[in-house]
């Protein structure tokens, strides 16, 4: 049958030559669409690496007329930490932690270079990584996990000054070798760190692929000296409450701890979930996306009917062949199995030069493959989502008319011949 | 081998109703060579489409070598036409993209039979008719006695016992009518086949075994 059917392709070359060509372009573009949607899709639901539910960022501000306790004067660093501990002992809070420039969505981005004592620099030399600072309660406030699903927090505990590296910074590193209790130095700094853990791929936001990072926790003197370059007005105060909290709770939550909140003029001046820090990073991503999904929409809707439009005329004109098949001895099953046969046949014809267009443009690196490898998984979702897709369209062309012929006598059809 | 009995046809639209067929009793004995005759609209092609099952009659029963097609599902019908029924068509209906050897091989291409059984039948078929040495042409290449030729090698093709032709001279000259009777006659003395054929030419009528007449639906002879 296949033969068959190819024959009569190749005999009405001409005009299904015209067909053929559409279906190579849309087809084309469709699997473009298709994969870049794909990669839209896969990048948006991957883990984050961190989870900001019941997370509040406090604002900070600093007054040197505003002192509401009578202590002496503290330095950045001591006030920074009494602040912490005040709310810290709150009975609702969960954990707080202190970071400057990487709480998730603070579009934080500063870079360091690191270096591997016992690992080989020369295929790291140069490579820059970015950098985190954050305080060791980060990664339980975060939950963040190492790669085997363990507390990052439960690996750094008792550890000193503890270097956290993402499981791609790792992978740079050490090349799958264990990478915890490994030495490494800063290229700005004299000392050396141990790697203390291993976290997950951190990621941005939504939209973006993990980055390799690291982080360094700031305890005892680092902290020191980090909140005194920074100042303790820049720290970004992260809380996490044990349950949801509405803004309103938040806001009797800030009432009744009232003076507490101020530390020898350092004081918290406002409170924002930190959904809304994402929300307003997002804005203009999603409103990209919302921008590109609607162009694709409106791709899709002109492919629809161009296909079905194409295929219906096509099925339509051939009602009498349809009755002569009929009286010929085919079944109307049979007849609709041909001729949807045929369409597809069409189409498969098609992937080929689809396959040939997808190998040139991987080549010529247009592809998004920064944010999803291009494995050979991603290429046949876009190829079956492109050939399923327009092979429905195609059948749902052919259907209408088909349909409508099958139903008629043999005798009836035949008048169209 | 093919009883027709009390068969009405009526087609029906919003607006009218038109008999078509009208209480017609018809037998069609084993290797006849049936002619129908009668004025256009007087509903030969009708008659011959419901003995063909291409239609199904408005009542009255159409019964075939003994089965009785009243009730059968599309699927039996279809199978029924392709391995005992076939059609010689007035203008030819041929598939212009599929070459001679193509078209002759359809009827086969819904039975089980595999593609070197079918082109052995189809190219025996052709030899048949004459036109083995056209096999690889396309129907828009060949004259109007030829595609009705192919038509024929089409129709016997499957090897059916009976032959329905809707006038099948009425697009061809007269040397070529003479051509295509002389097949179809050959087929009915040498093979036996059964032939029904609506033809509005009395002297080919009057060469075949029984004529009978119609006139606005009714049998009169």
């Amino acid at each position: 049958m296949i033969k068959h059917l190819l024959r009569i392709l190749w005999n009405q070359r001409r005009s299904n030559g015209w067909i053929f060509a559409e279906l190579l372009v849309v087809a084309g573009v469709f699997w473009l669409m298709a994969d870049r949607f794909y990669v839209d899709l896969r990048t948006y639901r991957s883990p984050l690496g961190f989870d900001i539910a019941n997370v509040w960022r406090f604002k900070l501000s600093e007054s040197e007329g505003l002192r509401a306790d009578s202590l002496p004067g503290l330095s950045g660093p001591e006030k920074l930490t009494r602040l912490m501990t005040r709310i810290r002992e709150w009975p609702e809070v969960e954990e707080v932690c202190a970071t400057y420039y990487s709480c998730p969505y603070s579009r934080g981005n500063s870079w360091r270079e690191i270096v591997p004592l016992d690992g080989d620099t020369s295929l790291t030399a140069g490579t820059h990584f970015q950098i985190r600072n954050v305080t060791p309660e980060y990664f339980r406030l975060f939950r963040i996990r190492t790669p085997e699903g363990r507390p990052v927090a439960d690996e750094i505990a008792g550890q000193r000054a503890a270097l956290v590296l993402s499981e791609g910074m790792a992978e740079l590193l050490y090349h799958g070798r264990p990478a915890r209790g490994r030495e490494v130095r800063h290229s700005q700094m004299a000392r050396t760190f141990t790697v203390a853990s291993v976290s997950t791929a951190i990621r941005a936001s939504e939209y973006e692929a993990p980055e390799p990072c690291f982080f360094q926790c700031l305890e005892g003197e680092l902290f020191n000296e980090t909140v005194d370059r920074h100042g303790a007005r820049n720290a970004e105060l992260c809380v996490r409450m044990k349950r949801r909290y509405t803004r309103d709770d938040m806001n009797r939550f800030l009432n009744e701890m009232g003076d507490r909140l101020a530390v020898d003029g350092l004081f918290v001046y406002g409170i924002s979930d930190i959904r809304d820090f994402r929300d307003h990073l997002l804005e203009g991503k999603r409103r990209e996306m919302s921008r590109t999904s609607a162009l694709m929409a409106f791709m899709l809707a002109n492919v629809f009917f161009g296909v079905i439009g194409t295929f219906w005329l096509r099925a339509r004109n051939r009602r009498g062949e349809i009755g002569l098949r009929m009286a010929l001895g085919a079944s109307a099953a049979a007849t609709r199995r041909h001729l949807y046969l045929e369409g597809l046949c069409l189409l498969a014809l098609t992937l080929p030069w689809v396959a040939l267009l997808a190998v040139n443009v991987a080549a010529a690196d247009l592809l998004d493959t920064y944010r999803l490898p291009l494995t050979a998984g991603r290429l046949a979702i876009a190829f079956g989502a492109t050939y399923a897709t327009l092979g429905g369209m195609i059948c749902l062309g052919i259907w209408l008319p088909v349909r409508a012929a099958a139903r008629m006598s043999p005798a009836e059809a035949l008048r169209y011949e | 081998m093919i009883k027709l009995t009390n068969l009405q046809k009526i087609y029906r639209t919003r607006e009218i109703e038109t008999v078509a067929l009208e209480n017609v009793n018809l037998e069609v004995r084993r290797g006849e060579f049936l002619s129908v005759m009668g004025p256009s609209g007087c509903g030969k092609s009708t008659l011959l489409n419901l003995m063909g099952l291409l239609d199904l009659p408005t009542s009255g029963t159409v019964e075939i070598d003994g089965v009785n097609t009243a009730g059968m599902r599309d699927k039996e019908l279809a199978a029924f036409r392709n391995r005992r029924l076939g059609f010689v068509f007035q203008s030819f209906h041929l598939i212009s993209s599929l070459n001679v050897l193509d078209n002759v091989e359809l009827p086969l291409l819904y039975r089980k039979v595999s593609a070197s059984e079918r082109r052995k039948r189809a190219e025996a078929v052709l030899e048949q008719v004459g036109l083995s040495h056209r096999a690889r042409h396309f129907p828009t290449q060949l004259s109007g006695g030829q595609c009705q030729r192919v038509a024929i090698a089409r129709a016997i093709a499957g090897d059916p016992e009976i032959l329905l032709a809707d006038e099948p001279t009425g697009n061809l000259d007269s040397k070529m009518g003479i051509e295509i009777m002389e097949l179809l006659h050959r087929l009915n003395r040498e093979e036996g086949r059964t032939i029904v054929m609506v033809t509005h030419n009395e002297a080919q009528a009057r060469q075949t075994s029984r004529v009978v007449r119609f006139f606005d639906g009714r049998q009169v002879q």
